[in-house]
């Protein structure tokens, strides 16, 4: 009954996330709390403040906790509450864990190594590659991958999981059955079919600018590292590496070219002492889990990582990859050196992007992705 | 006493014959006119009064009952003032009724009795010549216009004196139709733009192709200077091609009297505030040609394509379509033709820094995704090319060469051309244009082309739609080369000008390969 007097508190109107646990730790328990409002008076108000205690009363007579708890699974949406099996050690050891969390989908991250992927959301194609590769690769190796659904970067570490056919959760800054962003649509019934989705928010809560914050702190807590990709310096996803590092959670980042201001709040967790990130590997080595024994996964599962198109590769390709080593430049770049026509130019890294070397970023310059001759030396 | 002249109004871009009957009877002076006259004809009897007067001409004393037939039609403008005024004088006696059995005059008097020009003097030679007239009276002014049609006598008359001496077989003065000046509209060099490569590359499939194009790039970065070059990189119109073109401009009222003929494929960038009326044709009581009628076999340059209102873009759809614009209002309908190349300019998002090196966008995905949204897919489905066009920094501007002449450009391009038009027949057809069935059966893919084109479909989400699109741009891109088949180069090249997708993507979600390891 518990689940139910918690889940029915977290959808009183107006009832606040954050003050929720207070609230039940100074009642003594969810039950308790609901009985106190559902009779009202001095004692209710001392708890919530006299201007929502009449208002609360009338809901409490009204509402059966327990019905309203079968209306939330009849819906696939499950409750967990901090003293169930599945509610994750590491939430509950941060400062301030959520007092329940709403969750649609099919088991909580649990006791498998979480790392969390999260960036900005004005990403430029580098970040998201770098973000679907991380995330592609970390499923791999069987870790749950943890973002925000947001657009960019959680967007396509999301996506990279589910892709490898990995376990991700996505952390809400608003009802679990909310679909925010709109363009998700999609993505968030794969994570739903495939994954988990988590909020503290009741079912139905608007996406409001100062959830976001404080979902990030769920973000932190669930996951072993957080793993910054792409950030400008006033980026959110800062937020969840300061929250991180308060939590003794490992952060890392992605380095990114100097002139990207995308890449400044990266850089810049770089230089304050973040681990720099140059492959999944350099993640896993900070992660209290011992691969090698968790069947080897290490290694062979990245191996000869498929190239769409095959290995074939001409001249033309071979003296365009050497001059995009340089960074991403534009046809016109390319073409004065290579002395081409831009017909053939542009067939040539059609096919060049479909073998997943080079990646079109907006603003029409190629950008190198993989050199596939420097990874023939090092394999 | 009864006369008879014929004379003729533009109705939309067609020309319709209308009778002028002059009838005098009773003994009380006065003038009636019927036929549904508009205002400017109402008023045109006061105009004739003055200008016979002014020619010291007599004036009929009796009851004047003027018709203009057929009855049901609503006459408009100015041009009938001409012939009325010729048919008066007949009932008059001033001219021998003889003389006007017949004819076909236009013109509208002015009070002194001179000849002011008229709208579509052109259109309306070349009407009467179809009708198997052999000649036509109009004003002095429009002389050199119309002249242009050969196989009719065009005889120009500069007052109402010099129609009658004309008429009645006085010697005039002679009046040698004077040569029309060159047509020296010459566009500017697609060499002027410094690099830009894959932008002139799209100009010149677009041209070959007639495929419509999208420049998306931040301002400053030479969409306009790229658009305004395309007119000069298209082949130059063909003889009944300059004949359409240059009858449509005088119709609209549009032609230098000095340079009647057009021989240079027309451009036209209206500002995005115009109505949707003012872009495809319209008007009150009679229709007149819009912007893409302006634009036939020309170039319709729309900067700022998302600013544009959004019912003025959807009404483009159905000519983009047809290559005509049937406009239907209460009392007329009327056909323009509206085969143009429709070149449209945008920004990469509301602030115009997308993916810029230098500065960043302060953007929100969701207003760039309401950026977008702003063009209808529908809209965007009919445009082939999408092309990014890059701001170039200081630096790569001195460093890039100036590149080819709009004149060789159009040297393949009229090759390409030729190629279309043994192809498809006829030569009216482009690739953008013609049937998608006789398309695929030309392209005659291979077993590599076809299983490049499953691979492009599975990696860019190409829809059916934007696969044909593809297809028609790989078509132009062989012909340019003199290829008969298209091969897996020509197809790879045309998927690299889907660039609008691939920005859409990147404010959505869009799964980029992540064949590389990190």
């Amino acid at each position: 009954m518990q689940d139910a007097y918690s889940a029915a508190l977290a959808c009183l109107p107006g009832m606040s996330a954050l003050s929720l646990p207070g609230l039940l730790g100074m009642a003594g328990g969810a039950g308790e709390l609901w009985n106190i409002l559902e009779r009202g008076g001095a004692r209710a108000a001392a708890l919530v403040g006299a201007e929502k205690v009449d208002e609360w009363k009338g809901i409490c007579r009204r509402t059966d906790p327990a019905k309203a708890l079968e209306d939330l699974r009849r819906r696939g949406i499950r409750v967990i509450l901090p003293h169930d099996e599945g509610y994750p050690e590491r939430l509950r050891a941060i400062y301030d864990p959520p007092a329940l969390l709403f969750m649609l989908g099919e088991k909580v991250p649990g006791e498998s190594p979480c790392v969390a992927v999260v960036g900005s959301r004005r990403a430029t194609a580098y970040g998201k590659w770098a973000a679907e590769t991380i995330g592609a690769e970390l499923a791999r190796k069987g870790v749950t991958v943890v973002s925000g659904a947001a657009y960019g970067v959680d967007g396509h570490a999301h996506l990279g999981c589910l892709k490898a056919g990995g376990f991700t959760a996505a952390v809400m800054g608003c009802g679990v059955d909310r679909v925010y962003p709109a363009g998700h649509a999609q993505l968030l019934d794969r994570i739903a079919g495939r994954g988990c989705i988590l909020s503290e928010y009741p079912p139905g809560s608007d996406p409001l600018p100062w959830r976001f914050p404080h979902r990030n702190r769920i973000i932190a807590g669930l996951s072993h590292a957080v793993v910054v990709v792409e950030a400008s310096e006033k980026s959110g996803a800062l937020i969840t590496a300061d929250l991180a590092l308060d939590e003794g959670r490992e952060v890392m980042a992605v380095p990114g070219p100097v002139t990207s201001t995308l890449s400044r709040g990266t850089n810049a967790l770089i230089q304050k002492g973040a681990k720099l990130v140059t492959s999944v590997d350099d993640i896993c080595e900070e992660l209290p889990y011992d691969f090698a024994a968790r069947g080897g996964t290490a290694g062979e599962v990245v191996a000869g990582a498929e190239f769409a198109g095959g290995g074939e590769m001409s001249a033309g390709e071979l003296k365009t990859l050497e001059l995009l080593e340089g960074g991403p430049r534009s046809l016109d770049w390319l073409a004065v050196r290579l002395g081409e026509p831009p017909g053939e130019m542009l067939s040539r890294l059609t096919a060049m992007s479909f073998k997943g070397w080079v990646v079109e970023e907006a603003g029409g310059r190629y950008r190198l992705l993989a050199h596939p001759v420097m990874r023939c030396r090092q394999d | 006493m009864f006369t008879r002249l014929d004379s003729c109004s533009i109705l939309g871009m067609e020309v319709v014959q209308v009778e002028v009957e002059v009838n005098t009877s009773g003994s009380l002076p006065g003038i009636y006119m019927v036929g549904l006259p508009d205002a400017a004809v109402r008023e045109s009897y006061r105009r004739i009064k003055a200008a016979i007067a002014n020619s010291e001409l007599p004036f009929s004393r009796r009851l004047i009952t003027i018709n203009l037939a057929p009855a049901h039609l609503r006459k408009e403008g100015s041009n009938f003032d001409l012939p009325i005024a010729l048919g008066i004088l007949a009932v008059s006696g001033s001219l021998e009724p003889g003389a006007l059995s017949g004819r076909l005059a236009v013109g509208e008097l002015a009070l002194d009795g001179k000849v002011r020009g008229i709208r579509g003097a052109m259109a309306m030679a070349l009407w009467a010549r179809r009708q198997g007239r052999r000649e036509i009276i109009i004003p002095l002014q429009n002389l050199r216009e119309a002249a242009q049609v050969e196989g009719i006598k065009v005889t120009g008359v500069g007052s109402l004196r010099e129609a009658m001496d004309y008429l009645e077989g006085r010697p005039v003065e002679a009046r040698p139709v004077p040569p029309p000046r060159r047509d020296d509209v010459s566009y500017p060099c697609l060499s002027e733009v410094k690099g830009q490569l894959q932008a002139k590359r799209a100009l010149e499939i677009a041209a070959a192709g007639f495929h419509n194009l999208l420049f998306i790039g931040p301002p400053g970065s030479g969409k306009s200077m790229l658009a305004q070059r395309l007119p000069g990189v298209l082949p130059p119109l063909n003889g009944d091609e300059v004949l359409e073109v240059s009858s449509i401009h005088s119709v609209a009222g549009l032609l230098d009297p000095e340079m009647p003929l057009r021989r240079q494929p027309p451009f036209r960038a209206p500002h995005h505030t115009i109505s949707n009326v003012g872009l495809v044709g319209g008007g009150r009581s009679l229709p007149r040609p819009g912007e893409i009628t302006l634009s036939h076999r020309g170039v319709l340059f729309l900067d700022e394509l998302p600013e544009f209102r959004r019912d003025a873009l959807e009404v483009l759809r159905q000519p983009l379509e047809t290559g005509y614009v049937t406009i239907s209002r209460s009392l007329v309908c009327a056909s323009f033709p509206a085969r143009f190349l429709l070149v449209a300019g945008m920004n990469p998002c509301p602030c115009g820094f997308l993916g810029d090196p230098q500065r960043s966008c302060s953007c929100s995905p969701g207003r760039v995704r309401n950026y977008y949204c702003r063009v209808s897919g529908p809209l965007l489905d009919r445009i082939d090319l999408q092309v990014e066009v890059p701001r170039l920094s200081p630096q790569e501007l001195v460093e890039m060469p100036g590149g080819e002449t709009s004149e060789s450009v159009r040297e393949r391009v009229m090759e390409a051309k030729e190629r279309q038009g043994e192809r498809w027949g006829d030569g009216a057809e482009t690739n953008a244009h013609v049937n998608m069935k006789m398309l695929r059966d030309s392209c005659r893919l291979g077993e590599e082309e076809k299983r490049f084109m499953f691979t492009a479909a599975d990696r860019l989400g190409l829809t059916a739609r934007g696969f044909d699109r593809c297809l028609r741009v790989a078509r132009t891109i062989a012909d340019l080369a003199g290829r008969d088949e298209v091969r897996v180069a020509d197809l790879a090249e045309s998927v690299q000008y889907r660039s609008l997708e691939r920005l859409w993507g990147s404010t959505v979600l869009q799964e980029v390969g992540y064949a590389g390891r990190l």
